[in-house]
């Protein structure tokens, strides 16, 4: 994986796509926004590329996010734009290989996307819910571990296995 | 720009960052409904303001005390001129009503006899060491003559010896040589009253037979045709036995010539004072 890169349409088709998931998905089935997928996506697209592109789409995905819960905007973009941000600085000192890595990493970043969410949410006086703490882990806890599948199957799409054998 | 944005990562974050703070921002409402933009912007604002408007009112303070401090010292000039006018203005009345009471007293002259005195005021009185005499401020204009008598209300002043316009030289009975007919006492003792020079007076031809006590009253007899008679002159002081059978008597004069401002002319002939 060292040395991939995201083109820029490959970006676009997953916004979009997070866009469609996290919009419309999110309407129907209320327990949806319990996986972070603008956060997966934008670890994914910010691991795999540059800190800028990782910030760019954490803005994009985070609007998005945002927008399906109901939040002002900016509130999950700035976590998000942290999150793709670091994403590539985290690259550059671990390389994380297999899933248990790959889902502790995940939810590391989650944790920290969670808590700048409720963090801003309380600095603009904005009540939590009650249970709020379960809540915290248990997306966190989630998002890593679907994070961590959804980075495998979309490696496993995106490269798809060599045959070396002889025909 | 991507470019620019890739080489410099740090201010690509900070950017994308603060673009949704200010999309944040205007999006959230304070309890009260207001933008939180604007509740931050004058929270941020406020100790700025809150500087400046300190930094206006010392200031304006002091520009405010340096206006206060230049008025209260215009005022306080004002105040002192006024008070100096006020003063002045005191002083020229307690004049004026020491005027009236001494105006009263020739009023009271004129009333015991049968003249009214021409009031005058001293213009300039001489040192008493030379020659005894003093400048009035009445002259010929006035009906003012030579040999004129001079009065105050309590007793001759002197004649005039000299006048012109506007002003007059008064001889003072206590010139040397000056006189004026007198008797004294109430045996009523004829002589003749002439000054000495040094503020005194003496009456001579008076025999040493005739006795004069000291304390009586000496007044004029109108004999000289100058001074009115019965006008008093002073009172004697010293009365002995003198050479040449004649009785030495020393007068003291009643007018305080050094402290003298308004004498009374006699223009009309003096007339015997009435009987009341």
């Amino acid at each position: 994986m060292n040395g991939t890169t995201i083109e820029k349409s490959e970006v676009l088709v997953l916004f979009l796509a997070t866009a469609v998931v996290e919009l419309v998905i999110g309407k129907i089935y209320p327990a949806a926004p319990i996986i972070d997928l603008s956060l997966i996506l934008t670890a994914y697209v910010g691991w795999y590329s540059s800190p800028v592109k990782g910030g760019l789409c954490g803005a994009a995905f985070g609007l998005i996010h945002d927008g399906m819960l109901g939040l002002p905007l900016g509130i999950n973009g700035i976590s998000k734009t942290i999150v793709g941000f670091s994403a590539h600085l985290l690259r550059l000192w671990l390389v994380p290989e297999g899933l248990l890595a790959r889902t502790v990493l995940l939810t590391l970043l989650a944790a920290v996307d969670n808590a700048m969410v409720y963090g801003t949410l309380f600095l603009l006086g904005r009540p939590l819910r009650p249970g709020f703490g379960w809540d915290f882990i248990l997306e966190t806890g989630i998002t890593g571990l679907a994070g961590s599948i959804i980075f495998k199957v979309y490696d496993r799409v995106k490269f798809p296995r060599k045959d070396f054998r002889r025909s | 720009m991507t470019e620019f944005a890739e080489r410099r990562p740090l201010v690509a974050l900070f950017t994308l960052l603060f673009l949704q703070i200010v999309l944040l921002s205007v999006q959230v409402r304070s309890d009260d409904g207001e933008v939180m933009i604007r509740s931050w912007a004058t929270a941020a604002f406020a100790p700025v303001a809150m500087g400046l408007e300190a930094i206006a009112d010392v200031v304006g303070g002091a520009g405010g005390w340096v206006a206060d401090v230049w008025r209260v010292s215009s005022k306080n000039q004002a105040l002192s001129e006024e008070n100096q006018r006020l003063r002045y203005e005191i002083y020229r009345l307690r004049e004026e009503r020491r005027l009236e009471t001494r105006l009263a007293d020739f009023d009271r002259l004129s009333r015991s006899f049968e003249f009214k005195p021409l009031l005058a005021s001293v213009i300039w009185n001489q040192a008493p060491f030379f020659e005894h005499r003093m400048l009035i401020n009445a002259g010929v204009a006035d009906g003012v003559r030579a040999d004129a008598a001079v009065v105050a209300p309590r007793g001759i002043v002197g004649r005039i010896v000299h006048s012109i316009a506007g002003s007059s030289e008064v001889e003072l009975i206590t010139n040397l040589g000056a006189a004026a007919a007198a008797v004294a006492g109430p045996e009523r003792v004829e002589g003749m009253v002439q000054g000495e020079g040094d503020g005194t007076l003496t009456m001579i031809l008076v025999p040493n037979s005739q006795d004069v006590p000291v304390g009586a009253e000496v007044i004029a007899t109108g004999r000289d045709r100058i001074y009115p008679k019965g006008f008093p002159i002073g009172e004697v002081i010293l009365s002995q036995p003198g050479p040449m059978s004649q009785r030495r008597i020393s007068i003291r004069p009643f007018v305080d010539f050094g402290r003298l401002e308004e004498v009374g002319v006699v223009i009309s002939a003096p007339e015997a004072p009435r009987l009341d």
